[in-house]
C-alpha cells in the first residue's frame, strides 16, 4: 500500500529526514514514533506532498507521488498536526467543502452520519469557532473520511481529547481498519495508544529509523531486554522505546 | 470696357461720399427703428462653442429675448459653457443707450458689403459699456459687426450674418468672440490619466475663445414670460 | 476540479464576515460623498471653475448631475479600492498559511496550480462583485439623487462635456477597465501571499507597493515621468478616466462615440494584462515548489 525507500530532506545544513525507508501493509494500523523533532511531521509532509522530499521514492498504491499525485491523495484522508479549520464555517459546511474538493457532490444525510460517528451531531451546525480543541480533532478526523479513503494519515489524531475521547478514537481507528478494511498510519506521542491499536511500529530518531517491529516481535523483544523487571510499571511499548532513544 | 470701369469708379464714390454724410446719431436712430420691430421673439438655435479647453458637442439652445435688453440662452437638453457677455452683451446694450456720443469713422468691407463705421461711447460713467464699434449696412440699416468694450467683461466683438429674418433685424447667424483666460487646476487634484496627447496649453495672457450660434427659427412678438430671465 | 475548488474558495470568501467590511466601507463612502456633494457640491464645482467664472456663465446645477457625482466618487475610493482588494487577496494564500489550513488544502487531490488559479479567480470574481457594488450604488444611487444630465470632466488643463446619451457606455467601459487594474492588484497580492505565512505582510506590502507607484507618479519629476512612470502599473490604472477623454473634430466638436487616443488605452489595458499575467505566472512557479511547513 506505502512503500517508503531512502526518503531524505535536508533544510540548509540541516537533515531532518535521512534516509529512511518503510511499508505499510494495507488493512494494518501502523504506528509512527519518535520524539519532538525526530522528523515525524516531516516526514508525513512529504508522504502528503506539502513538502518536497531532498531524496528518495514515495509510493502508495504501486503508483509514484510524484507522478500520480492527485490519483494518490485522492484515496488519502489525514490530519496533520493540530487540526485548524475555518473557524468561520461549522461542521457541516467543512464536510461540504472537503468532499467537493474529492470530486463528490456534498451529501448532508451521509456528512451527519459520518459526523454522528465522530460523536459531533449535535453540534453539525455550529461554527468551529465554538468548538472545544477535542471537538476540532473530531472534525478533522471527519474531514478525513469524509471522501471515503482507503488510507488514513493521522498525525497525533488523540491530540486535546479528553480520556473518553481518546477511548472513542481508538475505537473509531481499530473499526476503521478491522471492518471497514482501511488503512492507518497514525503518529503519536501517547506510545500506550499506539501500543493498544498498532499491528507494526516505526521509531525514528533525530531523522534515522531506529526500528520497525509488529507488535508481537516489538513485545518478545521487550521481554529479552526484560524490560518488565523496571521498577515502575511501564507498558512495553513506551519502555523500548526509551530503550532506543537513549532516554 | 473703359467705359465700364469708368461708370464703376462713379458709382463707388457716389455711395462713400453718400455715406460720407450720413450722420451716425441717424444711421444708430434707423438701426434701432428697425430693431424696434422685435419687442421679443423666441428662437431655436444650434450653439457651437470654440474655446481652447473646452471639449463640447454641439448643443440645441433656445434663445429668448425681451426688449429692451433681456436676453436668455437655454439648452435644450444639455450643458453649454455660455461666455457671459452674449447674454449680457448684445446690440440693444448700445442701441439701447440713451447718453451717448457717436462718431463717424469711415467704412470698411464686412462680408462683401461697405459697412459705415460708428463709434459709441457712452456718456453716463455708469454704463458698462466703455466704448462699442458698429459697421452698420446703410442701406439695410443692420449691424454686421461689433466691437464692444466693457469694464467687467473685457472686449466682445460680435459677428452677424442675416437671412430670411433681416427684415426684422434678427441674424441668422451670431459669431462671438470674446477674451478668455488661463484654464489651469493644481496638480494632482485631477489624477489625469496620462493617454499621451499633447496638453491643451492655454496661455497665462488674454486670448481669444468664440461661440457660434445658428439660428434656425424665430418667433417673433409671440410674448416671452418675465420668468424665463429670473 | 477546478469549477468545484473555485466554489469552495469563493464559499469561504462570502462565509467569512471580513470579506462584508469591503462591501460596507464602499456603500458607506459612496453614500458620505453624495451627501457631501448634495449638501455641498456647487463648492466643490466652483473649485475647478473658478478662474472661469467671471467669464462663462457657470450651469453649476446642471454640471452637478449623477453621471458627474459618480465620476468623483470613482476618483475618490478607486484610488482606495486596492485596499480592500488586498485584503482579500493578500489572505488567500497567507491567510491560511497563518492559520494553519493551508496544509489540509495542498493535501487535497488538486493540483497546486489548479487551486492557485482557483484562488486567483475567486479574487477576480470577488473584485467584480465589489465593483458591481460600486456601480449599483455610486452609478445607480447618483442618477436617483441627482438626475441626468451631460457630464463634465475636469482635467488638469481642459475640460469634455459629454452628451448624456454617450455617456452610460463609457461608464461601462471605465468599470470593465477598472476590473482589469484591480485584478492586477489581485494578482499582485496573491504573488504576495505566495511568499508569506502571515496574511498582513502580504496586505500590507501590496497597499505600500500601491502607495510608492502612486506618489512617484504623482511628483512628475522628468527623471521618473522618462523611466518609472511608463511602466509603473499606477499609471495605467487610472486608465478608466480614459473613456471619458473625448477625440474632437478639426472644427472642436466633440465626437459622440469616440475616446481621445483609443491606442493608449488599449496599451494601458495590454500593459495591466501583462502585469497580471506576471504576477500569477510567477506566483505559480513559487508555489508549485513550495514547502507547505505552516
Amino acid at each position: 500500500m506505502l512503500s517508503v525507500r531512502g526518503l531524505t530532506k535536508r533544510f540548509g545544513e540541516f537533515t531532518a529526514v535521512d534516509d529512511l525507508s518503510f511499508n505499510v501493509e494495507q488493512g494494518q494500523v501502523y504506528g509512527f514514533l519518535g520524539q519532538n523533532g525526530a522528523g515525524k511531521s516531516t516526514t508525513i509532509r512529504m508522504l502528503l506532498s506539502l513538502i518536497r522530499p531532498t531524496a528518495g521514492e514515495i509510493n502508495f498504491f504501486g503508483q509514484s507521488l510524484f507522478t500520480h499525485r492527485k490519483e494518490i491523495l485522492a484515496q488519502i484522508g489525514a490530519i496533520v498536526e493540530k487540526p485548524d479549520l475555518y473557524k468561520y464555517l461549522s461542521a457541516l459546511e467543512h464536510l461540504s467543502l472537503f468532499a467537493r474538493f474529492g470530486g463528490h457532490r456534498p451529501d448532508q444525510k451521509k456528512h451527519l452520519l459520518l459526523l454522528e460517528k465522530v460523536g459531533l451531531a449535535q453540534r453539525a451546525t455550529s461554527r468551529v469557532g465554538t468548538y472545544s480543541q477535542g471537538m476540532r480533532q473530531r472534525l478533522a478526523l471527519a474531514c478525513a473520511l469524509v471522501n471515503d479513503p482507503s488510507l488514513l494519515i493521522l498525525d497525533e489524531p488523540t491530540n486535546g481529547l479528553d480520556p473518553q475521547g481518546i477511548a472513542d478514537m481508538r475505537q473509531l481507528i481499530r473499526s476503521l481498519c478491522k471492518e471497514q478494511g482501511k488503512t492507518v498510519l497514525v503518529s503519536s506521542h501517547l506510545l500506550s495508544e499506539i501500543e493498544m491499536i498498532a499491528d507494526r511500529v516505526l521509531i525514528i530518531h533525530k531523522g534515522k529509523k531506529v526500528a520497525e517491529e509488529s507488535m508481537e516481535s516489538l513485545t518478545a523483544k521487550a521481554s529479552q531486554l526484560k524490560l518488565q523487571a523496571l521498577p515502575e510499571k511501564r507498558y512495553v511499548l513506551e519502555a523500548y522505546f526509551l530503550s532506543l532513544t537513549n532516554q | 470696357m473703359l467705359r465700364l470701369v469708368w461708370i464703376s469708379l462713379v458709382i463707388l464714390s457716389n455711395s462713400i461720399a453718400a455715406q460720407a454724410s450720413i450722420d451716425p446719431a441717424t444711421l444708430l436712430a434707423g438701426v434701432k427703428k428697425k430693431y424696434d420691430l422685435v419687442r421679443d421673439y423666441t428662437a431655436a438655435a444650434q450653439l457651437k462653442t470654440n474655446v481652447l479647453f473646452i471639449k463640447a458637442p454641439l448643443s440645441q439652445v433656445t434663445v429668448y429675448y425681451r426688449r429692451p435688453d433681456q436676453l436668455k440662452i437655454r439648452n435644450q437638453k444639455g450643458i453649454s459653457f455660455v461666455p457671459k457677455g452674449t447674454v449680457n452683451i448684445n446690440l440693444n446694450n448700445v442701441l439701447g443707450l440713451q447718453n451717448f456720443e457717436a462718431i463717424a469713422a469711415g467704412t470698411e468691407m464686412v462680408n462683401g458689403v461697405s459697412c459705415a463705421i460708428i463709434k459709441v461711447f457712452p456718456l453716463n460713467d455708469e454704463e458698462d459699456i466703455i466704448r462699442a464699434t458698429l459697421y452698420v449696412d446703410p442701406i439695410k440699416l443692420l449691424v454686421l459687426k461689433s466691437i464692444i468694450s466693457t469694464r467687467e467683461s473685457g472686449t466682445y466683438q460680435i459677428s452677424m450674418q442675416y437671412g430670411k429674418y433681416a427684415s426684422w433685424g434678427l441674424p441668422d447667424r451670431v459669431s462671438v468672440e470674446f477674451n478668455t483666460r488661463e484654464f489651469k487646476l493644481p496638480k494632482g487634484t485631477t489624477l489625469d490619466y496620462d493617454n499621451g496627447t499633447a496638453k491643451t496649453i492655454t496661455q497665462k495672457g488674454p486670448q481669444k475663445g468664440k461661440v457660434d450660434i445658428l439660428y434656425r427659427s424665430y418667433m417673433i412678438n409671440q410674448g416671452v414670460s418675465e420668468a424665463i430671465f429670473r | 476540479m477546478f469549477i468545484s475548488i473555485l466554489y469552495t474558495e469563493l464559499f469561504k470568501i462570502f462565509r467569512r464576515p471580513r470579506t462584508y467590511i469591503s462591501f460596507g466601507a464602499i456603500a458607506v463612502i459612496v453614500m458620505l460623498v453624495q451627501f457631501a456633494l448634495r449638501v455641498n457640491g456647487t463648492e466643490f464645482i466652483r473649485f475647478f471653475t473658478d478662474s472661469q467664472a467671471d467669464i462663462f456663465e457657470i450651469p453649476e446645477s446642471q454640471i452637478l448631475n449623477g453621471y458627474f457625482v459618480c465620476v468623483a466618487i470613482l476618483h475618490l475610493i478607486l484610488i482606495h479600492v486596492p485596499l480592500l482588494v488586498a485584503l482579500i487577496a493578500g489572505d488567500m494564500i497567507a491567510g491560511e498559511a497563518q492559520t494553519g489550513t493551508l496544509r489540509m488544502l495542498v493535501a487535497q487531490p488538486a493540483s497546486r496550480t489548479t487551486l492557485l488559479l482557483a484562488k486567483f479567480s475567486a479574487s477576480t470574481i470577488y473584485v467584480l462583485l465589489l465593483l458591481l457594488w460600486m456601480a449599483l450604488f455610486a452609478l445607480g444611487g447618483s442618477l436617483l439623487l441627482f438626475g441626468q444630465e451631460d457630464l463634465v470632466v475636469f482635467r488638469e488643463t481642459d475640460l469634455h462635456i459629454i452628451s448624456q446619451q454617450d455617456v452610460l457606455w463609457r461608464f461601462f467601459a471605465a468599470f470593465i477597465y477598472a476590473a482589469l487594474a484591480l485584478t492586477m492588484i489581485a494578482a499582485l497580492a496573491l504573488l504576495l501571499s505566495v511568499f508569506a505565512e502571515n496574511a498582513l505582510g502580504p496586505i500590507v506590502a501590496t497597499v505600500c507597493i500601491v502607495i510608492v507607484f502612486t506618489i512617484l507618479q504623482q511628483l512628475k519629476v522628468p527623471v521618473f515621468e522618462q523611466t518609472i512612470n511608463p511602466w509603473s502599473f499606477t499609471t495605467h490604472m487610472l486608465g478608466w478616466k480614459g473613456f471619458f477623454y473625448v477625440e474632437q473634430t478639426s472644427e472642436g466638436v466633440t465626437i459622440t462615440g469616440s475616446v481621445e487616443n483609443p491606442m493608449a488605452l488599449v496599451k494601458s489595458g495590454a500593459i495591466l494584462i501583462a502585469y497580471t499575467l506576471l504576477f500569477v505566472l510567477v506566483a505559480e512557479r513559487v508555489y508549485r515548489k513550495k514547502d507547505i511547513l505552516c
